[in-house]
């Protein structure tokens, strides 16, 4: 046979091969054949971790969460999101907020602060589809918490209709 | 050649997932959202009064003081504006009537009083009977909206003859809204 006939198979059997290599997944195989040498394969693997989320008073991240009823237009809502990561992607968490919203009626978002420690970052020109960055992941071998304060403050409300209004924050993460 | 080719690609293809970096875990990484609630809560109308002056009448009681002066005859006038604010669900109408009892002294002399009351916005204010205003406070946030002036003329004429002294008098604010 040609040697680079041969050399074409080996490479096309190494490359199939790779195809069905996996991650795997944690456990243990064990086989024993008669006459031959009982074989145990342990695997591990060390899988990267993710969540984000507001933080709740048991200190746990919820998917989701409100500002209890209370009135925005009285009490800027104030909301404490976080994220627990390890992983080697890293990536920056990124909000939306939109106005304030009643029907027709819109109450515009005056100014979101963020507190980092003790660094505030204010953002006072917000629209529907503004993106502001609450907190950045670098790629860590450990679990990493971090947390931000988010503080929404509406703008003023003269003229608008009495009613009930709703304004909607959310967080998304984008990638390196 | 072309084998050579052949092979370099399948060595590139075996290769790429060796420099694949592991992704962050799907589980978790959907946006999160919050809802948060603000409220317009109804303001009911509030009637503010102030004189000439511009000063504000915030009492219950309000205190016009004339200075007639020494002369046959004379005209003297106070004019007192009302405004509202509100913020109401719904438009409403009120009314707002004014009565004057007769301005004397202690020998009994009445001076010649008279109420003139004028819209001072023809869309939403108008005078009814010389002596009410005919309101319709409009919905929606209002502040300091004008509705009228009243005025307060008191004459005398060069054959009236009052006795020097203090004259007074009241003028009663009633409000009524449409039921």
């Amino acid at each position: 046979m040609n040697k680079k006939l041969i050399v074409l198979a080996l490479v096309l059997l190494i490359a199939v091969g790779g195809l069905f290599a996996g991650d795997g997944l944690p456990g243990a195989g064990l086989t024993a054949n008669d006459g031959s040498a009982v074989t145990a394969t342990l695997k591990g693997v060390i899988g990267s971790s993710f969540r984000h989320g507001f933080k709740t008073g048991d200190g746990l991240y919820q998917p989701t969460a409100n500002n209890d009823g209370q009135d925005a237009f009285t009490t800027p809502p104030q909301l404490i999101y976080g994220y627990e990561a390890k992983n080697g992607v890293g990536f920056t968490s990124v909000m939306t907020v939109s106005g304030f919203k009643n029907g027709s009626n819109v109450v515009d978002i005056a100014s979101v602060t963020i507190t980092v420690g003790d660094v505030d970052t204010v953002k006072n020109t917000i629209t529907d589809s503004t993106e502001i960055p609450v907190l950045t992941y670098t790629p860590s071998n450990s679990l990493v918490a971090a947390e931000a304060t988010i503080k929404v403050t509406p703008g003023s409300t003269e003229g608008k209709d009495v009613g009930t209004y709703e304004s909607e924050l959310s967080i998304s993460i984008v990638t390196e | 050649m072309r084998r050579t080719i052949v092979v370099t690609f399948l060595i590139t293809l075996l290769c790429a997932p060796l420099f694949a970096s592991s992704p962050l875990p799907k589980s978790g990484m959907e946006p999160i959202t919050v809802r948060m609630v603000g409220v317009i809560q109804p303001r009911d109308v509030e009637i503010v009064i102030t004189d000439e002056a511009g000063a504000e009448l915030t009492s219950g009681e309000g205190l016009l003081v004339f200075d007639f002066p020494a002369l046959e005859q004379w005209d003297v006038t106070q004019s007192l504006r009302f405004s509202y604010s509100s913020h109401l669900a719904s438009n409403k109408r009120g009314y707002l009537s004014f009565q004057f009892d007769e301005v004397s002294s202690d020998d009994n002399d009445s001076l010649r009083v008279s109420l003139e009351l004028k819209s001072d916005d023809r869309y939403n204010t108008r005078v009814e009977n010389g002596n009410t205003f005919n309101t319709l406070f409009v919905a929606g946030y209002q502040d300091t909206t004008p509705m009228g002036t009243l005025t307060v003329r008191i004459q005398k004429n060069i054959n009236d003859i009052y006795t020097a002294g203090l004259y007074s008098g009241v003028i009663s604010m009633t409000y009524t809204e449409e039921s």
